[in-house]
């Protein structure tokens, strides 16, 4: 201890941290000194936003009158697409498997997320990188992207396609375009991407034949002229302006809009687009919802949602404020093992453990799910993990079907707002649903309107 | 409607709708078309778009955006002017424009030979994947932008940023070079490349020897993430 020359000591007994310069934040600028760059990460963003963890349903008690349980039929069955496709896509459930690419992912675990798929009645979706042979092979109901970097883009495989999805962003990303480090792009990879091995590949953001929402109402009709007008097209969109978005993206010819909230996960990323780019899932839902009920489209133009979806219950609040499906990416990864506790000393080699790794940008994925690695890849095996993924959307399917069936209702697609109450401020706000031991909810409008009937006036000139 | 007379149809779309068009198109390769002459195109949009078959197809007049995008082998000739996108992402087959080509020209094809008479506007050959783009005119800003490969051949000047960020590929330009992109670097021409420029614009009845090439290439420096050039870095888009 350094004392002054009477002998007092300014230091403390106790060690004080500076809620400015934490210890995660001196981490962060020393990396970042050796790097040279901003850091990179797999996975999704840390920060704590508002989610549908915020709400809670209120299920029938006296006032409504519920389904039995474990007994009565519950409809799961989702149509998408219906507007101007003349095959629209059916799903026996609400759920998707979000765009993940054949790259940032293995082969094995894109074939697994098929076959699960397949059985459970859902589609999957390509991603950067263009189709699996594998996972078109296990899957019925494919969703071929349409993306900036048309890396992989084939006509023929997008004639094979059940829905054509043109990406303009992700909810990870928005803004910006897909990344996939040198070290998965290995021969396969690059041969289908047309890439030089080893690259670090940095994807377009914009697409290379058309800029705005007017172009992109003649790209949407050069793939239906290319489709023959069978397919729907969804437009996919990072979750940032949503309302304006939503509507361009109508006026454009969108069959489906599928909006990706910021706790939407990656294969990699700058961690600062992560934590400080775009809106959360449930406020981009309810904004979207919103912006179609304005212009009468609500019903007609179907939405996916997704971001962060991490169950049924999840599903079904999405569901209750407007989605017509969800789209699951990290929960699926999760479910074919993604920081399960397996292969502890390579979790240890990247420095985490497992339930902290979000090191898929590495390839070093030691479950063997983001990698190219061949040796990694083995660790995934193929059936016993499309098992895995089929049973939890079955959890998710039953999920749904008990919160439907405790608030009356025989389709999941019946519950509704009203079914819910929000557990907090922010969450009231956000969804427009009172506040769990209220009746109101804090908007301008309805500050007003309590100023004004406690001024006894009512009238305008209160507000 | 559509006339055919032996293997040549005509098909004049002044009363259709793009759809009738398109449909009509594709009916008659099935019928056995072997070339196919377009009347009152008028510009409309998506015309010959993803046929998968060896046809030549005439528009006698101008196309709109995303003519003959996503196709697969057939010979499309436009005779006129058209839009953006010209022959996108298209796989094999070949394009001829006889008047000039608006931005996105040849984007992110992987195959086949695109060729403009005239000038193209911005991002030509943008993330091309394969194939051939020759321009008999002049090319937009950013031509060849991320260009991955395949070759582009421009006859006259080239805007600014031109090759910004290739991967690989070869650009030649006959022309004036109003400015490099990001990492892209001029190389010596190479007898193959002499070979190559007279046999593709012979093609066009154009000789390659009375232009000076300039020949661009990826410098490769964006290929990983390095911080012992963060200029190039923080000017890369």
């Amino acid at each position: 201890m350094v004392s002054d020359s009477n002998g007092h000591s300014d230091s403390l007994q106790t060690l004080r941290e500076s809620n400015i310069w934490t210890r995660p934040v001196l981490e962060d600028i020393q990396l970042k000194a050796q790097l040279g760059r901003y850091r990179m990460q797999g996975f999704s963003t840390h920060r704590r936003v508002p989610t549908f963890d915020d709400l809670t349903f209120v299920p029938c008690t006296l006032s409504r009158v519920p389904l039995e349980g474990y007994r009565e039929k519950c409809e799961t069955k989702t149509v998408l697409g219906g507007r101007f496709a003349a095959q629209p896509v059916v799903l026996d459930r609400p759920i998707t498997i979000a765009g993940m690419s054949y790259g940032a992912l293995s082969g094995r675990a894109k074939t697994a997320l098929g076959r699960a798929a397949r059985r459970a009645g859902i589609s999957t979706t390509t991603g950067d990188g263009g189709m699996c042979r594998e996972e078109r092979e296990e899957v019925d109901t494919m969703v071929y992207q349409v993306l900036p970097s048309r890396y992989g883009f084939n006509p023929d495989h997008l004639k094979l396609a059940q829905a054509a999805e043109v990406v303009i962003g992700q909810g990870a990303k928005p803004g910006t375009g897909g990344v996939l480090l040198g070290s998965k792009v290995s021969e396969e990879i690059a041969e289908q991407r047309t890439l030089p091995v080893g690259v670090d590949q940095r994807s377009p953001v914009r697409h290379p034949d058309f800029i705005g929402p007017d172009d992109l109402q003649l790209k949407i009709e050069e793939i239906r002229e290319a489709t023959d007008w069978q397919i729907p097209v969804y437009v996919k969109m990072g979750a940032a302006r949503v309302a304006d978005d939503v509507k361009l993206a109508v006026k454009a010819g969108a069959d489906v809009l599928v909006i990706d909230g910021m706790e939407g996960a990656t294969g990699a990323s700058p961690d600062a687009l992560l934590d400080h780019t775009g809106i959360p899932t449930m406020s981009a839902l309810c904004e979207a919802v919103r912006s179609l009920e304005e212009i009468k489209a609500l019903g007609e133009v179907q939405i996916v949602i997704s971001g962060g979806i991490k169950n049924g219950v999840d599903a079904a609040k999405a569901l209750a404020l407007g989605a017509d499906a969800v789209s699951i990416g990290t929960a699926a990864l999760v479910a074919l093992n993604c920081n399960a506790p397996l292969y502890l000393e390579d979790y240890e080699k990247l420095g985490v453990k497992p339930g902290f790794c979000h090191h898929c940008h590495t390839g070093r994925c030691p479950v063997g799910i983001t990698t190219q690695d061949p040796e990694l890849m083995k660790r995934l095996e193929v059936d016993d993990a499309a098992d895995r993924v089929f049973n939890f959307l079955q959890s998710m399917t039953m999920e749904m079907q008990m919160m439907a069936r405790a608030c009356g209702k025989n389709d999941v697609h019946d519950l509704e707002a009203e079914d819910m109450r929000a557990l907090t401020l922010e969450s009231s706000i956000i969804t427009g649903i009172p506040l769990a031991g209220t009746d109101f909810v804090l908007s301008p409008d309805a500050i007003a309107e309590r100023v004004a009937a406690r001024l006894g006036s009512g009238s305008s000139e209160a507000r | 409607m559509a006339q055919v007379t032996s293997a040549v149809a005509t098909l004049d779309c002044a009363e259709l709708e793009t759809r009738e068009v398109n449909r009509t198109l594709k009916q008659l390769v099935a019928d056995g078309a072997t070339e196919i002459r377009v009347r009152n195109p008028a510009g409309r949009h998506s015309l010959g778009v993803a046929i998968k078959a060896n046809v030549k197809v005439v528009f006698e007049g101008p196309v709109g955006w995303y003519a003959a995008g996503m196709n697969y082998g057939p010979h499309v000739v436009v005779q006129g002017n058209c839009g953006w996108g010209l022959a996108e992402c298209m796989m094999d087959g070949r394009v001829e424009v006889l008047g000039h080509a608006g931005s996105g020209t040849a984007a992110s094809i992987r195959g086949g030979l695109v060729y403009v008479r005239g000038d193209t506007g911005a991002r030509a050959g943008i993330a091309m994947k394969g194939g051939t783009l020759v321009v008999g005119g002049s090319v937009g800003y950013m031509t060849g932008f991320m260009m991955q490969k395949g070759s582009i051949v421009v006859c006259g000047d080239a805007a600014d940023g031109i090759g910004d960020s290739m991967y690989e590929g070869t650009i030649y330009v006959g022309g004036s070079v109003a400015s490099f992109g990001a990492d892209a670097e001029v190389a010596e021409l190479a007898s193959e490349d002499h070979a190559f420029l007279t046999q593709t614009l012979a093609q066009f009845d154009t000789d390659a020897s009375a232009f000076d090439f300039t020949k661009v290439r990826s410098g490769r420096r964006l290929w990983n993430f390095s911080t012992k050039e963060p200029e190039l870095w923080t000017s890369a888009l």
